[in-house]
C-alpha cells in the first residue's frame, strides 16, 4: 500500500480522476449521501487548488483509502456547511487547525467492501497517521473533523487523541459530531 | 501566532457534575453488528452491545456517550457500561486544575453509573430496532 499526498497541482490527474470515481462510489453509491457528482465522480465546492488530498492505493494502484484537507482559515466543511455541530460555540478560523474530511477507507477490490461501513479497512489508521502528518507539515495543530460517532472509538484504540467539540446531532437518521484531534498528543507512525 | 489555541473542552469541577441533569439522546447497537443480520430481540437471550448518547439539559452543553452491553448473566434484560465515556468534558481537580485526560474519563465513568441511564437506554434500543 503506498500514500498519496498533495494539491490537485501535486497529483497526476488520473489520480485525482480515481479519487472523484472513489468518492462517488463511497458516499454516493455506498452510504446513499446526496452530493454533487458529475460523469461518476464526486467533487464539491471544497474541492480547490489548494485543497490537499491523500490517496491510499494498492498494488495495483487501486484507490483503497481517502481523505481531504483543508485550512479553516477558508471555506471547509464544518464552517460553512455544520457550523451548528459546534454547539454555539464559534468554527475554528486558525492556520493551525485543519480540517478533515471526505474520509474513507472502504477497499472494493475485497469481498467485504462495504458490509462494515466506512471504515472498514485497516488502511483507516495508516491515513489517519497521513493526514496528522500532512496537516502538521503544514503549521496545523489540531484537526477538526464532522465524523459518525463511531469514528471516536477507533481513534481511541490507535492511540489518537481525539475529543468532541459537542453533542452529536442527527443528520439524514445518523448521528454526526464535530472531532477534534490533538496532533501533538496522538500516536502515530511519521 | 503565540495565543493558546482553544481545545474545544468544558472545564468542570465534580460539584457541577452533581449538580447536572443528563437527557438520553439516542441509543444504538453497533455499526459492525447488522441489527436485520442478526435480529436481537428485546428480553432475548443475544449478545448485544451498543452505544447511548446523553446531553446536559442546561448550558453549557455537556455531551457524555458511552458503549454498553446486555449483561447476559442478569436475571432480567439489562445493560451494563463498556469502557470509558467520551466527552468534550475535562474534570477539574480540587484546585481547579485540569484532572489529566484519562483520569477525568474515570470520574466521569463514575457519574455515569450514579445515573438511572440504563432503563431509556434499552428501551430506547428495543424501539429503535423493534
Amino acid at each position: 500500500m503506498e500514500i498519496l499526498a498533495g494539491r490537485p497541482g501535486h497529483l497526476a490527474p488520473r489520480v485525482m480522476d480515481d479519487l472523484g470515481r472513489y468518492r462517488h462510489k463511497v458516499f454516493v453509491e455506498t452510504l446513499g449521501w446526496e452530493l454533487v457528482t458529475e460523469e461518476g465522480k464526486e467533487r464539491d465546492q471544497f474541492d480547490g487548488e489548494e485543497t490537499i488530498y491523500l490517496a491510499a492505493r494498492d498494488q495495483d494502484e487501486n484507490i483503497i483509502g481517502t481523505g481531504r484537507l483543508l485550512p479553516t482559515t477558508g471555506p471547509y466543511l464544518l464552517g460553512d456547511v455544520f457550523p451548528e455541530l459546534m454547539g454555539g460555540v464559534e468554527v475554528p478560523r486558525d492556520p493551525r487547525v485543519w480540517e478533515l474530511s471526505r474520509f474513507a477507507a472502504v477497499d472494493f477490490t475485497s469481498p467485504l467492501a462495504g458490509a462494515l461501513g466506512q471504515f472498514s479497512s485497516e488502511v483507516t489508521i495508516a491515513l489517519f497517521h497521513s493526514a496528522l502528518n500532512v496537516a502538521e507539515a503544514n503549521g496545523a495543530e489540531r484537526i477538526i473533523t464532522v465524523s459518525p460517532l463511531g469514528v471516536e472509538r477507533l481513534l481511541r484504540r490507535k492511540g489518537i487523541k481525539a475529543h468532541r467539540a459537542a453533542p452529536p446531532m442527527i443528520v439524514g437518521g445518523h448521528p454526526i459530531f464535530a472531532c477534534w484531534i490533538d496532533i501533538a498528543g496522538s500516536e502515530r507512525q511519521r | 501566532m503565540n495565543t493558546p489555541l482553544n481545545d474545544g473542552l468544558l472545564r468542570l469541577g465534580r460539584q457541577d457534575l452533581a449538580g447536572m441533569q443528563l437527557m438520553h439522546l439516542i441509543s444504538g447497537l453497533d455499526d459492525d453488528l447488522e441489527p436485520e443480520a442478526s435480529q436481537p430481540v428485546c428480553g432475548g437471550s443475544a449478545s448485544l452491545s451498543g452505544y447511548t448518547e446523553w446531553v446536559s439539559a442546561q448550558e453549557p452543553r455537556v455531551t457524555l456517550g458511552w458503549d454498553w452491553h446486555l449483561d447476559e448473566a442478569a436475571t432480567t434484560p439489562r445493560v451494563v457500561r463498556l469502557g470509558l465515556p467520551r466527552t468534550n468534558v475535562q474534570v477539574l481537580d480540587g484546585t481547579d486544575k485540569p484532572l489529566p485526560w484519562n483520569e477525568s474519563l474515570h470520574v466521569l465513568a463514575k457519574f455515569i453509573d450514579t445515573i438511572d441511564w440504563n432503563t431509556p437506554a434499552f428501551e430506547a434500543v428495543c424501539q429503535r430496532y423493534a
